[in-house]
């Protein structure tokens, strides 16, 4: 795909409040016009400049287009979009992993306030304070939470960063990688299970069978696989689109 | 510019139903659309090319059109495209936006002293 026409698309849709599907749809789309009006040019100028200039000009303002795009997108959507933006903090200028990190912390500090916010009615409703001394147990499961979805995240940015798209298919272009990242999100859930059993009941964690941390690791392995085949190619078809640095005008 | 030319405002009052009929005959791509539009109105519409797409996807958001991927092209090179084919409802809706056109041309062309 030619860059130039590419950066003419991606300034109508790259702030569209959608999501990744819907973009790559009207990436798809709006690219394919503006390259057959290229096309044209070219075969009437026998001038690549010449031809992408006509191109751009028949093709229409990207702002404007914007605008009309803008228009299409219904409520529910933009509201997903605004919800997706400030739960994950996705901003200009801000890294995957600074927002990552940032989203895990709140998670883990949103689940934390939800308990201690819970212990404290249940405490204060059935003037029993016995529900006090289980805060350990939850303090384990939001600090859990919190690492285990930055874990999971980082490993599936390294497992999107070992698959390559090749045309329409999606090929595993570094196995070891992806085993890698795999195998931490399956090692991960599964030390979580046995911490979290150790907070509950010290020596809990011995008393269990090693095949329930293995069923734990292979179905956190399972899923983690499914998932990341499943959004690989959306992500893998935005990532070079949304790769493309704008700034040049 | 020639005065002869229809676009803006103009154009995109009659846009949907002027797609709707251009759909009518056989399903086909936006760029196919703008060529059968720009052929038909004999080169007097003047529309930015980029700017059909929003137009359809709120033609298919409303029922009017159907968009599926082009499987039958797998030969060219480039980007995936929707092909688009009218509706039941959208051909319901040719059928009125017909009429309401002949209202319209018989009420004000002979008015303003047109054909009718």
């Amino acid at each position: 795909m030619k860059i130039e026409l590419m950066k003419v698309v991606e300034r109508a849709v790259r702030t569209l409040p959608c999501d990744k599907s819907t973009k790559l749809r009207m990436r798809d789309e709006l690219y394919a016009q503006l390259e057959q009006i290229y096309e044209e040019e070219l075969a009437k100028h026998d001038d690549a400049s010449v031809a992408l200039n006509q191109a751009k000009n028949r093709f229409g303002d990207p702002a404007t287009l914007r605008e009309e795009l803008l228009g299409t997108i219904s409520w529910r959507m933009r509201w997903g979009s605004w919800l997706d933006q400030k739960m994950l903090g996705r901003a200009p200028g801000v890294s995957d992993m600074a927002m990552l990190i940032g989203f895990a912390v709140r998670m883990g500090m949103t689940v934390l306030a939800f308990f201690v916010v819970s212990i404290g009615v249940v405490a204060f409703v059935r003037q029993d304070n016995v529900v006090l001394y289980i805060w350990p147990v939850f303090l384990a499961i939001s600090v859990l939470l919190g690492t285990n979805i930055l874990i999971f995240a980082i490993s599936g940015l390294g497992a999107l960063a070992a698959l390559r798209l090749e045309g329409d298919r999606v090929r595993v272009h570094s196995p070891w990688r992806f085993s890698l990242a795999t195998i931490t999100v399956g090692t991960s859930l599964s030390l979580s299970f046995g911490i979290l059993l150790e907070v509950a009941r010290k020596g809990a964690a011995f008393e269990m069978s090693p095949w329930a941390f293995v069923g734990a690791a292979a179905a956190a392995m399972v899923l983690f696989v499914t998932v990341i085949g499943l959004m690989a190619k959306i992500e893998l078809r935005d990532q070079a689109w949304s790769a493309l640095d704008l700034s040049d005008g | 510019m020639s005065d002869k030319t229809i676009q803006g405002d103009r154009l995109r009052g009659h846009l949907e139903a002027m797609i709707l009929a251009i759909l009518e005959g056989e399903p086909a791509h936006g760029f196919d659309i703008v060529k059968k539009l720009q052929t038909r109105g004999e080169g007097a519409l003047q529309m930015r090319e980029g700017t059909i797409y929003p137009v359809l996807y709120r033609m298919e958001a409303s029922g009017l059109i159907q968009a599926k991927w082009d499987d039958s092209q797998q030969e060219r090179k480039g980007p995936r495209r929707k092909v688009y084919a009218v509706t039941r409802k959208g051909q319901r809706q040719l059928a009125k936006g017909r009429q309401e056109w002949e209202h319209f041309v018989n009420v004000v062309g002979g008015i303003i002293g047109g054909t009718a």
